[in-house]
């Protein structure tokens, strides 16, 4: 790809005049002017708002509209599909396997709800020291251990943006093709293309509206096959008979505008087209960005400190880099002037879960394939109160997305090397 | 690591295996180094060439003709290691890449020797291991009370479904930390949030001691009968071994709850070892137990518990003409090929999924192993919680092999 790939922008729908300085979608995505503005149009019914935002979230999966089933927000669609597991299971507990890549709000749900085992394996070590290669093999050997009956796992680490390796999948479906497989697609849907594998092979692919698919708040999206049944029946945007509840119409018209620049729908593309042409950009900025960051600034991104120690890194819109201090990350947020503030997540440290609420019978274990006794090998520990592994460096994660461009990171890039200067 | 408790055996058929030497690969597997993919099953007991009590091996040797018979798709399985202090040889598990390993009838056995010491470090990180580099599927246990202890210490963090064959200890299955309830019989814990501690996810396949005891004392009962004041001596040998224990408490139990006002078990110390003429002795323990024993038993009825073996009928410190032995009515070798085949069919059916019946994916695997020996096997198997009560245990007569010494040659009298 030539660097006149990185002067344009891509085809897309209007976005807001601060886009050049946005680099958090990530967090909460930056809404286009056509989304602000289809979220004011009226609607026929509320199940035909209901039908056209799942006619348009399908295409980004595989046109089956009746696998897609909205929800207030992401965590209310982990819960459902976390209720209705424990109503399958009934009385047995398999255990759940994670990894300590996922965020701390959903291993605080799933500590909250799983009666079972929770294994959490541990692979963000190995990340954060240019040890990305491994994590496959690591994930491998903790499944092939913990022997578990559901994986969750994330399709793009939110922290640093590693990609999982997609194979893992066939590797679980191979070893016991009762594992129920849940992807979490928050920071993958809107930033890569979703290839027939994640869609096949996970039996929940979950994400959200606000994120990567840049609609307004807080929409939960999960894909998942009928029979799992995990329409809600407290929620309107089950489109359920006897439904009840409120649902957010602005959101929904805001999420379909929002999905049909993405899904080729506004630009006449096929899905698949449009998203691997999205991946491709997002991937591209990033890894210049990178680049840029070490040339100049001589920070090294997480990215980079694999591809020095010779591991594969996948890139996509995520880069996440150890800031040299608190100080520099305030000049950068910081409005001075004729300097508009960049708009990041600064990660600061976090704990798994706060001591709010209960915690069933099921032991949770941090998986640690390293470890040379039982005892460390599976270290069983009380969630509550610990922190989630990270640098330890100020981490910082810049967002990049098909409404930015060369000129945008340029401009970013030049920002940060004069926070670091103002530092000094 | 794996290498070092089990070497590849380098020929085809299990009665040409050489312990010891290194594998020679076939042409038709290991095409793969290793296949972490392929479905394994751990056959774990003590494999030591002394000092065992030797059922390990003799299972091992069923299961393994059996995976011969099936055509051994994955391959020769591997030799067990007598002594721990062997060299290390190659490993792989693998097949032929152009074929499905669902094309296998069975799992791919490994049997894993404790070495008599099944609590050690060593020996559970070595369990670990193993299910850390392989797709473990369930565990055979041919081990003693000792063996479970440290088996289950082992895998209580891995839910895989454990069959216990030989061990008849009351609270065997408790050991291993479930994940499933469905085995709780009307035994729910007070607080059922603490299920999961409660629960075993393993099955004990031989009927366990509460059946023995019956047995024991139905024996002791007709031997007792017609004598005016019965006397019936207990032996129990090492008296700190969980299989001991578990057996005393369940015949001291059984005496108490069926008021057998008759039978009133005198223990004997082992350190004063006296047998009272005529008695009724009752040895629980092993074949090991007789070697500790200070002088030769006579003038008695005697009873041996399953613990010990057929050698005990040409042991020197036995100077009775026969003496019965407490067996399983089925054999547990049986039970050792029945745990074998079932996880094999279990392997087998998780591939045929019915996409429609999703509450089917999420149940406990030992919940599967528990349907299955009872519909496949159902003469042998009727589980309550995760005892098998099918079965039970009987006295056999059993004559003693050598020839006394103490009597003189017939043929010289003449």
């Amino acid at each position: 790809m030539s660097d006149q790939h990185f002067t344009r922008t891509l085809n897309r729908n209007p976005f807001p005049e601060n886009r050049a300085d946005f680099f958090n979608s990530a967090s909460i995505g930056l809404e286009s002017t056509t989304a602000q503005s289809a979220a004011t149009k009226s609607f026929k019914t509320w199940n035909d708002l209901l039908d056209r935002g799942q006619t348009s979230v399908a295409q980004l999966f595989d046109k089956v509209s009746d696998r897609i089933t909205f929800f207030h927000n992401t965590t209310a669609g982990i819960q459902r599909i976390f209720l209705r597991l424990n109503q399958l299971i009934q009385s047995s507990y398999p255990t759940l396997l994670t990894t300590d890549l996922e965020y701390p709000g959903i291993v605080s749900l799933v500590d909250e709800t799983w009666k079972g085992r929770i294994a959490m394996v541990s692979v963000a070590h190995l990340i954060n020291s240019g040890r990305c290669a491994e994590v496959t093999d690591t994930l491998k050997r903790g499944i092939l251990a913990a022997k578990p009956g559901i994986v969750y796992l994330s399709h793009i680490a939110r922290g640093t943006g590693y990609r999982i390796d997609e194979t893992i999948l066939d590797f679980i479906r191979n070893i016991d093709r009762n594992i129920v497989i849940i992807i979490d697609g928050a920071q993958a849907c809107g930033n890569i293309q979703l290839d027939d594998r994640s869609r096949a092979e996970a039996d929940f692919y979950v994400t959200s509206g606000h994120k990567w698919i840049c609609g307004k708040q807080t929409l939960g999206i999960v894909f998942a096959d009928k029979r799992w049944s995990v329409e809600d029946p407290a929620q309107s945007y089950s489109n359920a008979k006897g439904s009840m509840g409120t649902g957010n119409s602005l959101a929904l018209l805001s999420v379909q505008a929002a999905v049909a620049d993405l899904n080729g729908e506004t630009s006449e593309e096929s899905p698949a087209d449009r998203m691997a042409d999205i991946e491709r950009h997002n991937a591209l900025l990033a890894e210049k960005f990178s680049e840029m960051l070490l040339d100049r600034c001589k920070l090294r991104s997480i990215a980079e400190t694999n591809i020095a120690a010779g591991s594969e890194w996948r890139w996509n819109g995520i880069v996440a880099v150890p800031m040299p201090s608190v100080a520099v990350i305030d000049n950068l947020q910081d409005e001075k002037g004729d300097d508009w503030g960049v708009e990041f997540t600064y990660l600061k440290s976090e704990l798994w879960r706060s001591n709010v609420g209960s915690t069933p019978a099921g032991k949770r274990f941090i998986v640690n394939c390293e470890g040379s006794n039982p005892d460390t090998f599976f270290d069983e520990v009380n969630l509550r109160g610990i922190s989630i592994p990270d640098t330890g460096n100020y981490l910082s994660r810049f967002c990049f997305h098909y409404y930015h461009n060369l000129a945008d990171v340029e401009r970013l890039v030049d920002r940060i090397d004069r926070a670091r200067t103002l530092r000094l | 690591m794996l290498s070092r408790f089990f070497k590849r055996s380098n020929k085809g058929g299990p009665s040409e295996k050489e312990e010891g030497t290194p594998t020679t690969p076939e042409s038709h597997v290991e095409s793969a180094s290793h296949n972490p993919l392929v479905p394994c099953v751990l056959v774990v007991g003590d494999f030591r060439e002394t000092d065992a009590i030797g059922f390990a091996k003799r299972a091992w040797k069923k299961i393994d003709a059996h995976y011969e018979a099936e055509n051994a798709f994955f391959g020769p399985a591997p030799v067990p290691v007598a002594n721990p202090l062997a060299p290390q040889g190659s490993h792989c598990i693998g097949f032929d890449e152009d074929r499905s390993m669902f094309d296998s009838p069975c799992v791919f056995p490994i049997p894993v020797n404790d070495f008599g010491r099944a609590t050690s470090p060593t020996f559970q990180m070595h369990i670990l291991e193993l299910f850390k580099d392989h797709n473990i599927v369930g565990i055979i246990s041919c081990g003693t009370a000792d063996t479970n202890i440290g088996l289950a210490e082992a895998v209580r963090f891995i839910d895989v479904p454990v069959l216990l064959v030989l061990d008849s200890t009351l609270d065997g299955p408790e050991l291993f930390i479930p994940n499933a309830r469905e085995l709780i019989t009307g035994k729910m814990h007070k607080n059922e949030a603490n299920a999961e501690q409660l629960v075993p996810n393993a099955l004990q396949l031989i009927p366990n001691n509460a059946l023995q005891a019956q047995a024991i004392l139905s024996k002791v009962g007709v031997l007792s009968t017609n004598r005016p004041n019965p006397v019936v001596q207990l032996l129990c040998f090492p008296p700190d071994d969980p299989y001991v224990k578990d057996l005393r408490s369940a015949v001291e139990s059984n005496v108490e709850e069926t008021n057998r006002s008759k039978i009133s078990p005198e223990l004997v110390d082992i350190t004063r070892f006296q047998v009272k003429k005529n008695a009724v002795l009752l040895c629980l323990g092993y074949y090991e137990t007789l070697a500790a024993i200070p002088k030769s038993i006579k003038n008695c009825q005697l009873l041996l518990s399953d613990g010990f073996d057929e050698r005990a009928a040409k042991s020197e410190k036995i100077e009775v003409g026969h003496y019965y032995q407490i067996s399983p009515v089925f054999d547990p070798l049986e039970h050792a090929l029945d745990a074998y085949k079932v996880v094999n069919r279990l392997w087998r059916d998780s591939q045929d999924l019915n996409p429609d019946d999703l509450p089917i994916r999420l149940r406990s695997k030992i919940q599967n192993v528990r349907e299955l020996l009872e519909r496949e096997y159902g003469d042998r198997y009727r589980f309550v919680g995760a005892t098998n009560q099918r079965g039970g245990f009987y006295a056999k007569k059993v004559p003693m092999r050598r020839r006394r010494r103490f009597l003189p040659d017939p043929r010289q009298r003449l």
